[in-house]
Order: C-alpha cells, then structure tokens, then sequence
C-alpha cells in the first residue's frame, strides 16, 4: 500500500475525530460572544448536532470512492480536474485548520499563564510536534488517540468533580420551553468544522462501520458539552454567558481538598487535545499535498505540508479569529460538497473508468 | 568454499595446524585402533580425555567379539554402526565441521585413509551452574535462571515446554567469533509472518562477533530510532517459556545468560511471574503501581521543576511556601539543581555497577554524606528536589526493563519543564506517547495490545484477570497482528 495512501481505522478515525473536537469544546476563539443561557444552549446542541448528522452522513459513503484512488486511464477529464481542484481545496483547508488550531492554541496558553512564552516560541513548538507527528504517520495517531482521550474525560470529570461543591440549582432555573430561542442559539452555533473534512478524507474505503463510529464522535461530543454546560450553569449561573473560556474557567474554580487551584493540571490536558488536532490537519495535509505532486516529487510531500502549515499558521495569525473561522466554514462546506459530488460521479460512472481503491 | 576432508591424516592434521595456527590448547595424539593410525583432535579444557577414555578408547582396546575391520573405511563403519560408543549420529566431511565440533567441546577423530571424520561429545568444560538470576527476583516460582552456556539454556527451556511443538533454531551469528544461536518458538501457536520475518532479519544480520543477544536487537529491529526497544530480555526459563506459549519466539546466544523475547510489548515491562501466582485483585493493584511508577520516573521531576517555576499556584499553599523558600535558599535554578541531582544520581549508580565488591559500600556512604546531607545543609541543593529525585530513582528501579528510555526521558522532561513550562512538558509527552504509538516491529504495534483497545489490555495488560478468565482466553500475538502487512522502510 501507498504510505501516502495510508488511513486510520474507523474506531481510529472516531478518536482522533472526536478528540479534534473535543479541544474546539474546550479551548474557545476569543471573542465569540455567548447571549444564551444553558437552558437554550443543551437543546441547540441537540438539535445542531442532528441536523449536522443529518446533512453529512448520507456525504460518508458517496466521500469513500473520492479522490485518494488515483485513477488512471479511461477517467473523463472533468472528473480528473475536480479531483485536482478538490485535493487543492483540502490542502488549503486543512493548512488553515491546523494553523487555526495552532494559533487558538497559542492564544489559550497566552490567556492562562501568568508569565507566558513568546508566541513564535509556542508556534515554533507545536509546528514542530505536528512535523513529528507527520513522521510517525495516522496510525500512530490514532493509536495516540485512545490514551488521550483518557486523559481528556478524565479532565472533564475532574472539572465537574471539582465544582460540585459550587452546584447551585437557583442557578439554572427552569424555563418554558422558547423553540425560536433555541433555534437562534443553534444556527449561531453551527458551523461546518474542518474536522469533518478530515474525516472524510481519512475515511478508510473497506470499513462498514465507519457510519457508526461517526455518529458516535458526534454524540460523544454532544454529550460532553452538555455535560460541561449543565456545570457551567449550575456553577455560573448567569455569569456563563459573559465567559469568553466558561470551560476554563469551571476549572480555574474547582477545587479538591488542598488542592485549590486545579486549572493547570487541565491546561496541560487541553494543550495535549489541541496539539492532537493540528497534528491530525498536518497528516491530512501531508496526503493531500503528496497526492497533488507529481510521483517524482513525492517525497517532498512533508516538506512541502510542513510548510503550508507554517503559511496557514501565519495567515490565521494575522485574521481575527471570526474571520478565520468563517474561512473555514465556507472552505469546509465546499469540499464536503465537492467530496460528495467527486463521489457521486464516481458511483456512476462505476470500476469501468479505472478508479482503484486504496 | 569449504575445504573438505582427505584420506590422508597426516594432510588433515596439517590443514587443522595451519587452521588454528601454533595455538597450545589444541590437543591432538596420533592412536592406533585395531592397526590403523588415527587422531584424537580435542581442545584441552573444553573436551576431555578420561571421558574420552571411558567413552570409547576403553571399548576399542579389548578385542572385537567378531572379525576386526579389514580397511581404515570398514573400521570407520564399525566404530560408527556396530559398535555401542556414544557416537554423534553425523559425522563431519570438511575442514569447518571439525572446527564447529571442537570448538564446542566435542572431539573428533580422524581415520587415515578415510576422508570423514567420527565426532563424540566428550564435553567437559566449566561453567556456571544454574542458578537463581541476578535480576527479575520473584517471591514465588522457579529460581533457575539461564547461564551462559547454549544447550543448558535450551534444555532448561524444554523441561518446561514438554509438548511437541517446541521447536529449536540453530544458527551462526558473528563473522570472527561464529557464535551460536538459537531460535525457539512454537509452531503451533507461532506466526508464520513474524517467523519469517525475523529469520530474515538474522540472516541478514551482519557482526564481526557477538557475546550476547543485545547485539543482535539492531537487526531484528526496524531501523528508526526509538528510546524503547520493541525486543525484550529474560534470564528466567519459565518466563521464556510462558512467552513461547504467547507465540512468540526466543533467541538464545552462546555466551549470555540473557534470552532474547521477539517480539516485546511496552504492557510487558508491567509484568512479572508473581502476578500470576498471587490473587487477582492483588496483582491488579501492584500493576496498577508499576504503571504509576514508571509515569513518576519519567515525568515527576520535570513536572515539578515546571510546577515550581511556572505555575506555582497548582501546589497546596503550605508546599508552595516550602519549595519557593527552598528555591530562594538555593545558587542554582531549579531545572539545574534537577538535572545535577539525577546527574550525580546516575554516576553513583554506575560507580556501585563497577566497583569491585569488597569497597562497594563505600559508595553508599559517599552518596549519604555528600548529597544526603551536606550538599543540602550547606544549600547547595534544596531538600524538595532530592525528595523528589530520591523518589524518582525509586520509581525507576520498579520497572528495570525501562531504565534506559526512562533515564533520557526524564532528563529530557526536565529540560522540556524547567526551559518552556508547561508547553514544553505537553510537547514533550505528546511526541512520546506518538514515538511509543509509532513503534511497529514484526507488524504489532509497541503499544498493543493497550493502544489497538484489545481486550487482552484489560485482561492481562493494564489489569489481572483470574484464572478462570485467562486459560480461557486463547491469546497469542497473532490477536493482535495487524491484518495490513508490515513494508521495510515503509513510515
């Protein structure tokens, strides 16, 4: 098999998927404004992530017989330049994911220490770990996954632990239920992460339960917001919804026996979440950047993506993190739709015009 | 090309002369057996005469019942098939047969006038006897441990393993020393894949001599560097032997009391024949300990250097006030003082290895007064970080088998902590838990069966099941190959 060809396992996959998302839960763009209250908040999350399931899922198995098989010969000329379009389209995405997710990062670690490193120092540091990470390939990533999402529930177990003792339920009264409200609340959150994209493209060809692994990262990944929802409003009460990092702040505020401060025990956690992320972007942009080069330049392919990360780093650096998120949403929603419509001609035209799995 | 044997003895003796050179302990005496010359050829103090004698000569001195043989090739059948000497059952034809045979402690005897030559084992060399090993102690169990010598090994091995699967490998490694090796595997249980593998890797394997297994652990090893090693090593014959009925494969080498184990897990190095003898529970929490320890080795000092420097606030405020006062006490930066304890650490370690015995105490003494006491009464270093540093080097001591990756890492981590802080650890942990998960050797991943999520983890890995559980679970490690084949220099 290609090393460039190289895919997770579905359970693999599901990890590292959901593990990405989990360091979006946990680590927030700065400056997004939160006006909902965790009433509304638990049900958008609900209905967000069915209706995200709903759109993409049916996407999955059209996304399997896409663009990693180079298919040679025989193959009609649009499908060949929408292959190149859309591997262009994922190296720019996923340069941009990893760097987004280097930069929000950088910013965290920025915000929560007292005496905090230089910011090229940081980014220096989690390039570098995203070019180890590129070396040692997906499937030591996603064997990586397991014990750090360990460590991740852990973490969220001891955040919600540790702020029992501040549990108020006059915090968290109940509401009539306001359907328009929770609507709004689920239309300002939603969003198509690049993560998606990262699934899809890493979705291995042969595997059949690769649907359910999906459906159970989203609702893993729902469960655990709720979780840290339902503490935060508990805890904060209305002061939720002026915290621009709630999550870190529930752990700035839990406390266990002698130990009164706990937040960077769980920093430390965070930052192993949020480098699991850009490193999964940096293998996504390995494959795609090699799979764009020509086969005798093939094995610049990690140069050239360690490079493109070091660019997408510098431009999302230089946005406002709305901006750089809109980017990424809209760069998100064109691939998925490109990777389903690549798919779509594939399953049509059928093995006749030489398409190879991998 | 190897030069054969010729009818004539006196060429032969001539070749083993030009062969071995004016060397003392090549002991060859000129006999006559039933009228015909022949040579004894043995290496004194690796072979035997009086065993010789009793084996043989004593037989061939008193007259035939029948006809004595006629010609030199009817005397070399009649010793070798009518006769009830202790003969091997394979004679030897060339010039390299009788040095593999005498170098093994065997005596040959060459017939004039006959081109092959009769080989009996009249071994008789010293060695160590079997005793308990220097390492991997246990309360319950066996106390035998390997010793240097190859076919005791080997025996040592059979008398636990007595099904008939047992299947032994010999093979030569080492271009100068032509050492001896042994591969030994069930092949029932064993992975044709992970056989073939790793045959193909010793063959090609390529050592101007070898004195023990650990040389040949490059070879049979994917190339990429790794602090851990995926190959393990044993003195124990029961521990070799469980591992053969894992499927796995051991190497033995002339010489070393060490047996190779092909291939190594990182949950392994966790592991230890008490737990098999002690209730389930118990050995579940001692595991759950050496886990622990291994976690403190590696990361306690580096994580308390970043603690103390960059967030403080973490501690218990009565500690907080200690270590910061201690600090404050102290010339050196924190991450400094770490890396010079686990530094002078290290060398009275190494000093206790090599000092000859009768003044090794000394070395406890020094180590005492020096770091114990004096260096902290005069503020040199403070008392927390030797609290933690003494207790690190305990943690290490817990899980031997990873002294060696622990050490780097540790040293590594602290640089990492004391330099960068916390990023520096998470960065550093990162590419660790990444390097140990990226190790591949023989198609099974390092970290299985714990990173793959097998049930073996928590069956024997992480936790003890009882008994009852495990002999029902037929594991071997072909469970956990992967079903993609392993490619050479494939990242």
């Amino acid at each position: 098999m290609n090393a460039l060809q190289e895919h997770f396992s579905a359970k693999g996959l599901g990890r590292v998927f959901l593990l990405s998302l989990l360091a979006d839960l946990v680590i927030r763009p700065f400056g997004q404004g939160r006006a909902s209250t965790a009433q509304q908040m638990i049900p958008a999350a609900l209905l967000t992530t069915a209706v995200t399931l709903a759109l993409t899922a049916p996407l999955l198995s059209m996304a399997r017989q896409a663009v990693l098989n180079p298919a040679e010969g025989g193959v009609p000329g649009v499908q060949k330049l929408l292959r190149c379009g859309l591997l262009g389209l994922l190296t720019v995405l996923f340069a941009m994911g990893g760097g987004e997710g280097i930069v929000r990062a950088g910013g965290f670690l920025r915000y929560v220490s007292s005496d905090p490193l230089a910011d090229g120092v940081v980014y220096v540091l989690l390039l570098a770990a995203c070019a180890y990470a590129m070396w040692c390939g997906p499937q030591a990533q996603a064997r990586a996954a397991g014990p750090l999402l360990c460590l991740f529930f852990a973490s969220a177990a001891l955040v919600i632990i540790s702020n029992a003792g501040a549990m108020r339920a006059e915090n968290l009264p109940a509401q009539p239920f306001d359907g328009a409200a929770v609507a709004e609340t689920a239309l300002n959150g939603f969003r198509f992460p690049a993560e998606l994209a990262l699934f899809f493209f890493f979705a291995p060809p042969a595997e059949g339960n690769l649907l359910r692994h999906y459906r159970q990262s989203l609702w893993g990944l729902c469960f655990v917001y709720i979780a840290l929802t339902l503490t935060a409003g508990l805890v904060l009460g209305s002061q939720m919804q002026a915290q621009s990092q709630p999550v870190h702040t529930l752990a700035r505020l839990g406390h266990l026996s002698v130990f009164r401060r706990l937040d960077a025990l769980h920093d430390g956690v965070w930052t192993l979440a949020a480098l699991a992320k850009a490193a999964a972007f940096a293998s996504g942009l390995r494959q795609a950047a090699g799979l764009l080069l020509p086969q005798r330049r093939r094995r610049w392919a990690g140069g050239c993506a360690l490079a493109a990360l070091a660019a997408g780093t510098c431009a999302c650096a230089s946005l406002p993190y709305a901006a750089a998120e809109g980017i990424l949403t809209v760069l998100t929603a064109l691939a998925m739709g490109a990777m389903g419509m690549l798919g779509a001609l594939y399953t049509k035209g059928g093995a006749g015009h030489g398409c190879q799995t991998a | 090309m190897q030069q054969p044997l010729t009818a004539s003895l006196a060429k032969n003796k001539a070749a083993l002369r030009t062969m071995f050179g004016e060397t003392i302990d090549l002991y060859t005496k000129e006999i006559r057996l039933f009228g015909f010359p022949c040579c004894i050829c043995l290496f004194e103090g690796l072979s035997s005469i009086e065993r010789l004698w009793i084996m043989m000569l004593d037989i061939l001195s008193r007259p035939p019942e029948s006809q004595p043989p006629a010609s030199p090739q009817a005397l070399f059948d009649f010793v070798l098939y009518r006769t009830a000497i202790p003969l091997e059952a394979n004679t030897v034809e060339d010039l390299d047969g009788v040095r593999r045979q005498i170098t093994a402690g065997a005596c040959v005897i060459l017939v004039d006038g006959v081109s092959k030559a009769l080989v009996i084992s009249s071994q008789s060399m010293q060695f160590r006897s079997v005793s308990e090993p220097s390492g991997e102690g246990n309360i319950r169990g066996s106390r035998e441990g390997f010793i240097e010598l190859l076919r005791v090994n080997i025996s040592l091995v059979r008398r636990l393993v007595r099904s008939g699967n047992l299947t032994v490998e010999t093979l030569t490694v080492g271009r100068r020393t032509l050492t001896e090796a042994a591969l030994l595997y069930d092949r029932e249980r064993v992975s044709g894949r992970l056989l073939d593998t790793v045959r193909g890797r010793l063959q090609r394997a390529s050592l101007p001599f070898v004195f023990d297994s650990g040389y040949l652990a490059g070879f049979v090893q994917k190339s990429r560097f790794s602090f851990f090693q995926s190959v393990g090593y044993t003195e124990r014959p029961d521990t070799a032997a469980a591992k053969l009925c894992e499927g796995k494969l051991i190497l033995l080498v002339n010489g070393s009391p060490f047996a190779m184990i092909l291939p190594y897990f990182f949950t392994e190095n966790f592991q230890s024949m008490d737990d098999y003898a002690e209730k389930a529970y118990f050995a579940t929490l001692i595991r759950l300990f050496r886990y622990a320890s291994f976690l403190l080795a590696v990361l306690l000092p580096g994580v308390f250097v970043s603690v103390a420097n960059f967030t403080p606030e973490l501690l218990p405020p009565q500690l907080m006030y200690k270590v910061a006062s201690a600090e404050q006490a102290t010339p050196l930066p924190l991450f400094m003082e770490a890396l010079l304890v686990n530094f002078l650490l290290e060398i009275i370690r190494e000093a206790g290895l090599r000092l000859p015995r009768p003044i090794g105490h000394a070395v406890s003494l020094v180590a005492a007064l020096i770091i114990g006491d004096a260096a902290v009464s005069a503020g040199l270093l403070g008392t927390p970080l030797v609290i933690v540093s003494a207790l690190t080097a305990l943690c290490t001591f817990v899980v031997p088998n990873l002294y060696e990756p622990v050490i780097v890492l540790r040293i590594l981590f602290i640089l990492a902590g004391g330099i960068l802080g916390p990023v520096g650890v998470a960065v550093l942990f990162f590419c660790m838990v990444l390097g140990m998960c990226e190790m591949n050797a023989f198609g099974i991943p390092y970290m299985a069966p714990a990173a793959t999520q097998a049930k073996a983890f928590l069956r024997d890995g992480l936790l003890r099941s009882g008994w009852q559980t495990l002999a029902k679970a037929d594991f071997t490690v072909g469970d956990l190959q992967q079903k993609v084949p392993e490619q050479e220099g494939n990242p």
